[in-house]
């Protein structure tokens, strides 16, 4: 069809509503993460501000833990704990899992094989086994939770990087600058990556959605970020503890990484769909 | 036939919504296909050839608007409800598709998707409809019919799938046939088979067929009548003898006319053997390839792709080779640029032996060969602006102030006739024919020796083809630039070769100066391939016998 | 044929015996001596003995040396002793390995029997309200923490509810579990459905079936299931992985006496040989199944199958 090709192949003309929604959820939760010191009401750390187990009201917008602690302050203050590990996570895994997904893209045949073997043997098995494993050696705590789930996260990055890279290096224009290039470095740097940046900032969103959920879950168990500190899946243990006197604590702490989630995953998937209009949903 | 046309299509208009605002795909199509003719469709790729196939079909996604009437027999089959519709699809109305391999269910056999058309319209048993199927694939010259029966679509080839294709719609005997490209993957003893089929079917059974192709060729030898497209509307509409002997609209005189134009470079070298090119000077050899093997090897298969090829190429000398597709010209190109490593042999640039490394060490030497690709719609990077996408080589070639890049950048892309200040747009802003030129600006920003031009003109319109060979010729005459033009058209390669060399199966079978090849061809091959150029020459000359520029 | 069925069995022999040497290696990550460790967790190991204990277990070998002696051990069937109960690990994993894989083929029934139905009314109804609802409803759905969710189920139906007991490991308390996995995971598959059918639909071979004048029921039925059917072994496969991820969580939520629960416990308790047991026995267990379904998917797509 005439003119169809002829478009800039890159974000078609509207907005996707769920990436416009998405954004707007994120920023909220992101300026919450990053003013909490300042607008928190309360120190989150700081015992008996109010009654134990008091239900949400004026004062305490969310109601108090078990301590007496100002489960809004905490939930705040969590935001920054569960985005940190989260943006960490991702940037660490992408960092290491890209490098490595280029590298076997690009380099020869030897090289290639042997990344992608050992990638596939990790890509097997679920990211959660693999966090799990390096925690379980490492110990708990904030630092060593990041780190594991970066690890985990790394092969399906390498992965998907590679199959991107390898599709962009079997393209006409990237074989035509191969054949004046100065280094393989400039030629993924310069031809090969402004193509696929798209398709990787989708990925790194979905991923921080993933490391968050991740995070918690970790926290939950105890092997994540140690009390006290206030990340979400940390206080959804005395929410546990306490789920039929205190339903509140079990329901904020839920609920704001539904909110992160959600928020994460439509921009993910709003900015896929932007960029390949074949996935898209409505004509 | 009294009776009205088996399909009629009138100020037929289909336009998609795209983000950028509706895009019109044909716009006012009118024309009639009688029973008991073939009328041909022709334009080029994108002219909106499918999309009026699939329209009579009603097959076109739910996002096109549709407006104007579709009629078979007379009956419009825009109200028509989904079951009735379903009664004509196949029955009354087949379509063959471009395309076979996609169009074939992978995970079903070809009887079952043979015979599931009779079954559901003839109301067929299982067993008659398999004899059916057989026939119809005997009669489009599969040997082994009960065979193929058993088989997948992955099983065959190419040509077989297409093959397949063709028999699967013309066992139902349907009274209207739209052909999409059908011919396309065979060979021409198979084309002219299938082009005999559709005459029988068109006598025998009075069928309509609607015949769309972009190959002159087969309008000549098949078609009764012809409508031209040109981007969307029909510019031309009549008798194939009459329009091909007096084309009214500047489009089609111009697709006619180009053709000639490259059959008649041959001819002139026939007319005229006195004719000399400037003898070639004395100069060292740019690229010597000495006994060049490729051996690709799968699962327990071996396919030697190249068997000791030998060639030497002089500076300023312009090397064509030709050959039919599957004889190894791409892998060749791709040798002597170094994006394929060979399994035998060696070559030698400016002297000096290549030596093959990985697939991103560009030796050096690799660099001064660079290459013009097929498509210049996927050549160029669609991220980067032409300015970048030029600057890069002349970077890897020495040049390092980014202003002295820019200065010779624009240079270049006025070199190849292009508006310098168009240097910052993006490919897609550009047309096929200046994108194939700033492929050609990009290859001499490396400043290469040699470049390898593989197929360059044969994906552009036949207008633009001309242009871009002569722009070729023209530069390298200026730069004493060696090319090797690979194609299989030899009409195309003779315009601007001094040396020809004739590829088969892997093999050069025969290796001349231009002149002496197309006069006194000594292979058999060789002169298989000029009779063919010829009798296609001819052909289209019977409409032009008023033409005086044809010569004796 | 053969030569396919066996390059893959090969293939997991060896996938496993990395985990087997990973496993072995991992453990040297951790910060102090596994010597450390056991001391305390059992007054009787005195500080003096701990050399002797050190050279007994043979760590004053060289890392290589016993992660070869820990994987051929191990494909003896020895998988050591736990610091904690000084019980064979080998004896603990096994016993729990029935509960865990009866969780998640439950969970994974009830993800399946909810994802695709929802993923093909979402393809098929493309465009349309239908669609958007189901879509919506499972972006939402996917965005829930599961150990959140489990929670939740726990409250409502066994506290409030008192239809289920809160926790333990008969069949009866294998209905909130599996249903929590079920809702957590069928978003995954629906969405997966509903790409891969419409991936599906939007292939030339379906036109030209449309255009031979077969109806739409046909059409869905013969040439569009069967290729999607086999897209559905790899969505299986692939939401296998990654539920039994999930699954570590949930046994630890409703204390299901499974290997998901047996690991945090090991964990919190520097238990290392249990740790390494688990992640054998876990990794293993995956590579079985999806060895197997990969084994079924090249008999199904005519396209593998070799003359």
């Amino acid at each position: 069809m005439t003119g169809a090709s002829d478009r800039k192949p890159s974000v078609t003309g509207r907005i996707d509503w769920r990436f416009a929604l998405g954004l707007g959820i994120a920023v909220l939760l992101a300026a919450a993460a990053l003013l909490a010191s300042w607008i928190a009401p309360f120190d989150p750390n700081r015992m008996g501000v109010g009654p134990r187990l008091a239900a949400p009201g004026a004062r305490f917008l969310f109601g108090t833990d078990e301590f007496g602690r100002d489960l809004f302050s905490r939930v705040l203050v969590g935001a920054r704990l569960s985005l940190g590990i989260g943006v960490g996570a991702v940037g660490g895994g992408l960092l290491v899992g890209g490098l490595i997904g280029l590298t076997a893209a690009f380099s020869g045949r030897i090289v290639e094989v042997a990344l992608l073997r050992v990638v596939d043997f990790l890509y097997s098995f679920p990211e959660t086994l693999i966090a799990l494993s390096l925690v379980a050696f490492l110990g708990p705590g904030t630092a060593n939770a990041a780190t594991a789930i970066a690890v985990g996260m790394a092969p399906v990055f390498a992965r998907t990087v590679y199959g991107l890279a390898a599709v962009e290096r079997g393209k006409p224009y990237v074989e035509a600058a191969s054949l004046a290039t100065t280094s393989p470095i400039r030629l993924v740097r310069v031809h090969v990556l402004p193509n696929i940046v798209q398709s990787i900032a989708v990925l790194a969103m979905l991923g921080v959605s993933s490391a968050v959920l991740s995070a918690a879950g970790l926290s939950f168990l105890g092997l994540g970020v140690q009390p006290p500190a206030s990340e979400w899946g940390l206080i959804l243990v005395s929410g546990a503890n306490y789920m039929h006197r205190a339903p509140w604590i079990l329901f904020f702490p839920g609920l704001a990484i539904c909110l992160t989630v959600l928020s994460l995953n439509l921009i993910g998937d709003g900015l896929r769909d932007m960029s390949d209009p074949r996935h898209a949903r409505t004509s | 036939m009294t009776l009205g046309p088996a399909l009629s299509l009138a100020g037929l208009t289909v336009s998609y919504a795209t983000a950028t605002g509706r895009a019109v795909a044909v716009e006012g199509v009118t024309l009639d296909v009688l029973r008991g003719e073939v009328l041909a469709l022709v334009g080029e790729s994108g002219s909106g050839k499918s999309t009026i196939a699939l329209a009579a079909l009603q097959l076109l996604p739910p996002s096109a608007t549709i407006s104007g009437r579709i009629s078979v027999d007379g009956v419009d089959t825009a109200g028509l409800p989904r079951k009735a519709l379903n009664r004509l699809r196949g029955a009354r109305i087949g379509m063959i598709f471009q395309g076979s391999m996609s169009s074939l269910n992978p995970v079903l056999t070809i009887a079952r998707q043979m015979t599931e058309g009779l079954v559901a319209h003839r109301g067929a048993t299982r067993e008659a409809a398999r004899i059916k199927a057989l026939a119809a694939l005997a009669d489009v010259g599969i040997a082994d019919a009960e065979r193929v029966m058993t088989q997948y679509p992955h099983q065959l080839s190419g040509g077989m799938q297409q093959r397949v294709m063709i028999a699967a719609v013309l066992a139902l005997e349907p009274d209207v046939v739209i052909a999409d490209e059908p011919t396309t993957a065979l060979d021409v003893a198979m084309r002219d088979r299938v082009l005999d089929l559709f005459g029988a079917m068109k006598q025998r059974n009075r069928c309509a067929i609607l015949l769309i192709t972009h190959d002159l060729d087969v309008v000549t030898r098949a078609a009764d009548r012809v409508a031209v497209i040109q981007a969307g509307r029909i510019v031309e509409y009549g008798e194939v003898r009459s329009i091909f002997s007096k084309p009214r609209h500047g489009y089609s005189r111009r697709l006619l006319a180009a053709r000639l134009a490259l059959d008649t470079a041959t001819r002139s070298l026939q007319a005229d053997p006195a004719g000399d090119r400037a003898a070639q000077e004395d100069h060292a050899p740019q690229l010597v390839l000495s006994d060049i093997g490729r051996r690709f090897s799968a699962w327990r298969r071996q396919i030697d792709a190249l068997t000791e090829i030998s060639l030497v190429l002089r500076r300023g000398e312009t090397l064509g080779i030709v050959g039919e597709s599957g004889a190894g010209k791409t892998t060749l190109a791709r040798i002597v640029v170094g994006l394929d490593c060979p399994t035998a042999g060696r070559i030698f640039i400016s002297g000096e032996e290549a030596r093959y490394r990985l697939f991103l060490s560009r030796r050096r030497q690799f660099r001064q060969c660079q290459m013009i690709f097929q498509d210049p719609n996927s050549s160029l990077n669609p991220r980067l602006t032409v300015a970048r996408q030029l600057g890069e080589p002349l970077f890897a070639s020495g040049v390092r102030d980014w202003g002295e890049i820019r200065v010779r950048a624009v240079e270049l892309f006025q070199q190849v006739g292009l508006d310098a200040a168009d240097i910052d747009r993006y490919p897609h802003e550009f047309s096929g024919g200046q994108r194939q030129r700033i492929a050609i600006a990009r290859a001499l920003a490396a400043n290469p020796q040699v470049i390898v031009a593989d197929e360059p003109v044969s994906s552009l319109e036949t207008v633009i083809q001309v242009q871009i060979l002569d722009l070729l010729k023209d530069i390298g005459r200026r730069s004493h630039i060696s090319y090797v033009f690979i194609s299989h058209n030899l009409a195309a390669v003779t315009r601007i070769s001094d040396t020809i060399a004739v590829m088969q199966q892997g093999r050069i079978v025969e290796l001349a100066p231009a002149r002496q090849l197309i006069t006194h061809p000594s292979h058999p091959y060789t002169r298989a391939l000029l009779d063919a150029t010829q009798r296609r020459h001819e052909r289209t000359a019977t409409g032009l016998v008023a033409d005086k520029t044809l010569g004796p | 044929m053969i030569a396919l069925i066996a390059r893959r069995l090969i293939a997991a022999f060896f996938t496993v015996l990395a985990v087997l040497l990973l496993a072995g290696v991992l453990v040297h990550a951790a910060p102090g001596d596994p010597v450390t460790a056991m001391m305390e967790h059992s007054a009787s190991v005195m500080p003096e003995a701990a050399d002797d204990i050190r050279e007994q277990l043979g760590l004053d070998r060289p890392i290589w040396q016993q992660v070869g002696s820990y994987a051929v051990k191990a494909l003896k069937g020895d998988l050591g002793m736990s610091f904690r109960t000084n019980e064979p690990v080998a004896r603990l994993v096994l016993e729990r390995l029935p509960n865990t894989l009866l969780l998640a083929l439950a969970g994974l029934g009830l993800a399946v029997m909810i994802g695709v139905p929802v993923g093909f009314a979402a393809a098929v109804n493309r465009g349309n309200a239908i669609d958007t609802l189901l879509t919506t409803v499972t972006v939402l759905a996917i965005s829930v923490p599961g150990f959140w969710l489990g929670l939740i189920v726990m409250q409502v139906f066994a506290v409030k509810l008192r239809w289920f007991p809160v926790a333990g490991t008969d069949l009866r308390n294998l209905a909130l579990p599996a249903l929590t996995l079920g809702l957590a995971y069928f978003p995954l598959v629906a969405r997966m459905t509903r790409s891969s059918l419409l991936d599906v639909l939007a292939e030339d071979f379906v036109r030209t079936a449309r255009a031979r004048g077969l109806s739409e029921g046909r059409v869905l039925a013969v040439h569009v299931l069967r290729p999607a059917l086999v897209n559905m072994l790899t969505i299986v496969g692939m939401v296998f992985v990654y539920m039994m991820g999930g699954q570590v969580i949930i046994e630890n939520v409703f204390a299901w006496n499974g290997l998901g629960r047996l690991a945090v416990q090991a964990m919190l308790q520097r238990d290392y040989p249990v740790i390494q047991g688990f992640i054998v026995i876990f990794a293993t267990s995956i590579v079985v199944v999806s060895t197997c379904l990969e084994l079924i998917y090249g008999l199904l797509d005519p396209r593998m199958r070799r003359q």
